[in-house]
């Protein structure tokens, strides 16, 4: 092991989370979030303030990232950060549970079909 | 301001996995209602226990673009397609887009049937539904579906399936047929938990 001059970072985009690359809420990547309250503390980031105005239509996570070009691990940990503090508010995926599982792949089948 | 807003819908996901260039991403864009999306999937996350260094010793694409469509359904669920990067290398984001999933097709090109094997053999593993779908370029089938069926080694009961990935009704039938598979391995998970659990 030699002292090595340091690498470049590979994480820069999370420099918008403080580094932070887990948020508290794991959020699976195709969750729908609405804004419940655009009330952003002064001095929130354009980031933040960019996912609570799209947010005012429901988007899923990786929508978010692919429209305002936000790296997807960073939107999740924004996401997970708004959701905290109540300002978005998450919809349904998959259950685990088989009983509610049957009942949305059912309507899923369905819709399907009527595609 | 907020009070007609509407509930955020379920969101349901559908994995389109397969080689490099077998049509994952015409499959998607057959069927979605919007233009095909694009996003980089950070690999940070996975990195950890992973030696990033070792792997690229100098420079590295430390993203993998993730393409996805999306269906909305009339009554509150959406569901996503999402397509897999093809190459082993980024496996690691096939974890979380199968977490939770309804099931995953996977593409097959039979001119190269070997590069659908580990995408088959992470969702036999996972447990998660899947289907062949065999994308016929062209309109050519170079091989019967009891062929391939045999070449890919899958369970007799996972549909085997011929398609065009650029039709959009082929696509809707390949997705119906995976919707189906998966409800009836809900149900029989169900039955099989409900005979256990005296």
């Amino acid at each position: 092991m030699t002292d090595e001059p340091t690498r470049p970072a590979l994480t820069r985009p999370y420099v918008l989370t403080g580094g932070r690359t887990r948020s508290a809420t794991d959020l699976p990547l195709e969750a729908i979030v609405v804004t419940e309250r655009a009330t952003l503390p002064v001095g929130a980031t354009p980031e933040l303030r960019a996912i609570v105005e799209l947010a005012e239509e429901p988007h899923s996570i990786v929508e978010i990232a692919a429209i305002l070009g936000l790296h997807l691990g960073v939107v999740r940990v924004l996401v997970g950060d708004l959701t905290a503090d109540g300002i978005l508010s998450v919809g349904a995926t998959a259950s685990s549970e088989l009983d509610e599982r049957i009942r949305v792949l059912e309507r899923l089948l369905e819709g399907v079909r009527g595609l | 301001m907020a009070s007609d807003r509407t509930p955020a819908p379920i969101a349901l996901k559908v994995v389109v996995a397969g080689g490099f260039g077998v049509g994952k991403t015409t499959t998607v864009g057959a069927i979605s209602e919007i233009e095909p999306l694009s996003t980089d999937a950070a690999m940070t996350e996975v990195a950890a226990g992973v030696d990033v260094a070792s792997l690229t010793p100098d420079k590295v694409d430390t993203t993998a673009a993730l393409d996805f469509g999306r269906i909305t359904f009339p009554d509150g669920i959406v569901l996503y397609l999402f397509g897999t990067p093809g190459q082993e290398r980024f496996a690691f984001m096939w974890n979380e887009l199968a977490r939770g999933a309804v099931g995953a097709i996977v593409v097959v090109d039979t001119r190269r049937l070997a590069e659908s094997f580990p995408a088959i053999d992470f969702f036999e593993d996972l447990g998660v539904p899947f289907v062949v779908a065999v994308n016929c370029f062209d309109g050519k089938i170079l091989h019967a579906p009891v062929d391939i069926r045999e070449a890919v080694a899958v369970d007799p009961d996972v549909p085997v399936e011929l398609f065009d990935a650029r039709d959009r009704d082929s696509v809707k039938h390949v997705l119906t047929i995976l919707v189906d598979r998966s409800l009836g391995l809900a149900r029989s998970d169900l039955v099989a938990a409900g005979g256990s659990s005296r």
